[in-house]
């Protein structure tokens, strides 16, 4: 077989960072090739230097014999790549078929013909061996069918011997069952000449389709071989690489307060099939899991900003069957979201409305006094070491750890009894990352009980007294401090990746 | 294909500086300077110089006619409604409750008034609160078809009003109302030590209106909701509650607005509501840009209403009574203002 698109030396950095590291592979015609790697090994960098979105430092790329000019999607589609986005780019409130034509038809045509469309969609529809209703909305397809949509569509120019099929994460918010329906397609399509590529976490399933698979650390690509003989044991060894040694944290004393905060029983939504989770005064609990394990939705439904498909959740002593943020926060639930920008901080609003919307009021009843305010937020950014002396500055113009610190010292000073943090360092550098662990510390020292949901495994091993681990919508284990500590965060991405507990000292839970 | 939504494999300090369309993460004292400038001076009340420029042009051009008690009292006399109008579309509008009907609900309010004095002989006190009341309905079912139906305030507000214009059409059959008693022209339109009436009813509104915005936790809620409405939920504020204040703030001044219209136009008109909703927007605008650049806020939008009534009225004054060239100053000042403040970025007007 020949190779189609062979990668030679592919660097890419962004600062100081190296995303990629002299990274070759290559992808053959007729093969299904997967690219595995951990949160932030460079998976993603890779497909979209090749598709043309990213401009690497240095390396090459060929497709058939042909250079591949970087960092032109449209060079890179002429030459036959063909990228799928992970999220699809369809358009939901539009049918199959509009679908199936953005973009296209509409071009050099002063009448856009309806039963065209629908005829060039079915036939492509067929060709590709989809069965779905072409006038029905994308959003009412299930999300595989919408993932074989996306195919299709980035087939409607035909498919030839030399065409590269890349995809990022096609499997991460589908379920088991749904991967081998999107696998079968790829496998019928590779048997047809194209050459397949594509990002995913499903270890189980990426051994039984795929014919290579590519592992990626830390920009590094270890391995490039053939699944012939690779047990998934030898893959989560070839993922997470040698076991670090270092130990992380401080030397936290273990907290044994017997005071129940926040206890959640059976809680369904979405792809959260059930959560179970118990969380106690002063514990800091984190939460990992894969991207579709259900990890995302935790904190949403944890405080009602999502509704709940069944479940309840047991608060202050008074169990609720829903629930909605206001009357979470009413309970001393504060929840800091993961998207800082359009969910939890108000952008042009300063500093000091920002930090005291929890809890908005000064001692003089009837009437806010602004003055007041003004201490009030002066001594509460002293208190979470923001050092902004003008307390009317919008608070987008801080950078990201100086956001969420406000935000952190919103819910302090609206003394929360538990604080759900959904990837609190996210877009924060290094010394913000520290400050924000330093005043989250302070928080759980205080009796509060925090929940951090967390892609950053180190971060979790680090902070955590407790962290649980999702994978396919369930908590399947529970890693203690003694746990962590023993194994770091090695033993946290192996439980991440395949969802069973395998080394030993740890705790599983049914 | 949006590819900006974080980058795999990329930390995030580097992602931040990397990020151009935002201004970059460490930002230093020059910007908290070059902003604490702008706040304090010239820009946030350039209306109050421009409002200067305008008095002394006037004051040049046509002294005998603009210098005078009366010329004073006749732009605030006039400005006052539209001042009550606007107290109550700002407080809508903080709570991003854009409000359409304000302008029919205070006309239909009038012809209301007109009807309850004559036709049913009710006495003054028992008119103003039944007018009142039905600007307290009127915000209810805006504010109950946005937050429990799920209609954007826009829809909601195009409906009552086209539904109220109806109510009017019904009251008045299309004629104006006469013989509203002297008694109730006299207890609206009166003066209190020299002061018309009209003229405090909205120096109080304007005080109520800033009070409840600017010094109460619920106004801040309003912002809130109108500035962030899903970071405001998540943050435990409950925005449909904010959207309920803003609605029954625009209501209940329509209500106030149309006793005052009956008293100051003396018989029940049926089209007068609708002439008030260009202005008022006008103002809530160049308001704007003005006290709290960026937001809608009672002192901005009183200087936005009284720089427009002092060039309308001037312009008047000085010969240009026509409609068209008031509409036209009108249209033109608020494009200025807030075309200068789009790109001084101090706005988010920009579309």
């Amino acid at each position: 077989m020949n190779d189609v698109l062979k990668l030679e030396g592919v660097t890419k950095s962004f600062g100081a960072y190296k995303a990629l590291d002299d990274v070759s592979m290559d992808f053959r015609q007729g093969e299904v090739h997967g690219i595995l790697g951990v949160n932030g090994s460079g998976k993603s960098t890779l497909l979209k230097c090749v598709a043309g979105y990213y401009v690497p430092d240095s390396g090459k790329a060929s497709v058939s014999g042909t250079e591949l000019p970087w960092g032109s999607p449209e060079a890179a589609a002429k030459l036959g790549i063909r990228f799928i986005h992970q999220d699809l780019g369809l358009v939901g409130e539009m049918s199959v078929i509009d679908n199936l034509a953005l973009g296209t038809t509409y071009e050099g045509r002063a009448w856009v013909s309806d039963r065209r469309e629908r005829r060039r969609a079915l036939e492509l529809l067929q060709q590709v061996g989809i069965h779905v209703d072409p006038s029905a909305p994308v959003s009412e397809l299930t999300k595989t069918e919408q993932t074989m949509l996306a195919v299709a569509r980035a087939l409607r120019n035909g498919f030839g011997e030399n065409d590269v099929l890349l995809l990022d994460e096609p499997t991460a918010s589908l379920s088991s069952g749904e991967v081998r329906i999107l696998f079968e397609l790829l496998r019928s399509l590779s048997r047809r000449g194209v050459a397949i590529g594509f990002v995913s976490h499903r270890l189980r399933e990426v051994l039984e389709i795929c014919d290579r698979v590519s592992v990626l650390r830390n920009g590094r690509c270890v391995a490039s071989r053939s699944t012939e003989g690779l047990s998934e044991k030898e893959l989560v060894d070839l993922l997470v690489g040698a076991p670090l040694s270092e130990v992380y944290g401080s030397n936290k004393p273990p907290v044994a307060s017997p005071r129940v905060l926040l206890e959640a029983r059976g809680l369904r939504g979405g792809a959260l099939h059930e959560l179970d989770l118990t969380l106690h005064e002063g514990e800091i609990l984190g939460i990992a899991g894969l991207d579709g394990s259900g990890r995302e939705l935790v904190s949403r439904l944890l405080v009602g900003a999502d509704a709940w498909e069944g479940g309840h959740v047991v608060l202050n002593g008074k169990t609720f069957d829903r629930l909605t943020p206001d009357v979470a926060v009413r309970n001393k639930v504060a929840y800091v979201p993961a998207d800082r920008k359009s969910h939890s901080i108000l952008p042009g609003f300063s500093l000091r409305e920002n930090l005291t919307l929890a809890k908005i009021g000064t001692r003089r009843k009837g009437w806010l006094s602004l003055r007041d305010e003004k201490r009030d937020t002066t001594h509460w950014l002293d208190r979470v070491s923001v050092d902004q002396r003008n307390v009317e500055l919008p608070i987008s113009l801080l950078s990201g750890g100086n956001q969420q610190r406000v935000v952190i010292a919103r819910w302090l000073r609206f003394g929360a009894q538990v604080m759900i943090l959904d990837e609190p360092t996210q877009g924060v550098d290094v010394a913000g990352r520290s400050a924000i662990y330093d005043c989250l510390t302070d928080a759980s020292q205080a009796g509060t009980g925090l929940i951090i949901v967390s892609t950053d495994s180190e971060e979790l091993v680090s902070e955590c007294d407790r962290v649980l681990v999702l994978f396919d919508g369930r908590v399947t284990l529970d890693l203690d401090r003694t746990a962590l500590l023993a194994g770091g965060s090695t033993v946290l991405d192996r439980a991440i990746l395949s969802g069973a507990p395998e080394a030993e000292g740890v705790t599983s839970e049914p | 294909m949006s590819l900006d939504e974080g980058v795999e494999g990329v930390p995030s300090a580097v992602q931040e500086s990397a990020e151009e369309s935002a201004p970059p993460g460490r930002r230093g004292v020059w910007d908290s300077v070059r902003w604490g400038a702008g706040k304090l001076q010239f820009t946030r009340l350039s209306g109050l110089y421009i409002l200067a420029l305008f008095i002394l042009i006037f004051a040049l051009w046509i002294p005998d006619t603009f210098l005078r008690v009366s010329t004073l009292k006749n732009i605030v006399t006039a400005q006052s409604i539209t001042g009550v109008l606007s107290v109550g579309l700002v407080c809508a509008m903080a709570a991003g409750a854009f409000d359409l009907s304000f302008a029919q609900a205070a006309g239909t309010g009038s012809v209301l008034a007109a009807l309850l004095t004559t036709s049913f002989h009710m006495n003054v006190a028992l008119t103003v609160v039944i007018v009142i009341a039905y600007g307290i309905v009127v915000g209810i079912v805006n504010s109950l078809l946005v937050n429990r139906i799920g209609l954007s305030s826009i829809v909601a507000t195009l409906g009552t009003s086209s539904v109220l214009l109806a109510i009017d059409e019904k009251i008045t059959n299309e004629n104006y109302i006469a013989g509203i008693p002297r008694s109730f022209v006299t207890a609206l339109n009166g003066t209190w030590a020299g002061i018309p009436e009209v003229v405090i009813i909205m120096v109080v509104v304007v005080l109520l209106g800033w009070y409840l915005l600017v010094h109460t936790p619920p106004g801040r809620r309003m912002y809130a909701t109108g500035h962030a409405a899903e970071a405001a939920r998540l943050a435990g504020v409950r925005t449909s509650r904010s959207i309920l204040y803003g609605f029954l703030a625009s209501g209940l001044a329509a209500g106030v607005a149309g006793l005052m219209l009956l008293g100051v136009v003396g018989t029940g008109d049926p089209t007068a509501g609708p002439s008030y909703l260009l202005p008022v927007f006008a103002a809530l605008f160049l308001g704007t840009t003005q006290v709290h650049p960026g937001r809608f806020n009672v002192w901005g939008t009183v200087i936005g209403i009284f720089l427009l009534g002092v060039g309308v009225q001037g312009l008047q004054l000085a010969g240009y009574g026509e409609q068209w060239i008031s509409d036209l100053f009108n249209g033109v000042a608020l494009l200025v203002a807030t075309g200068f403040a789009v790109r001084n970025r101090s706005l988010s007007l920009r579309r």
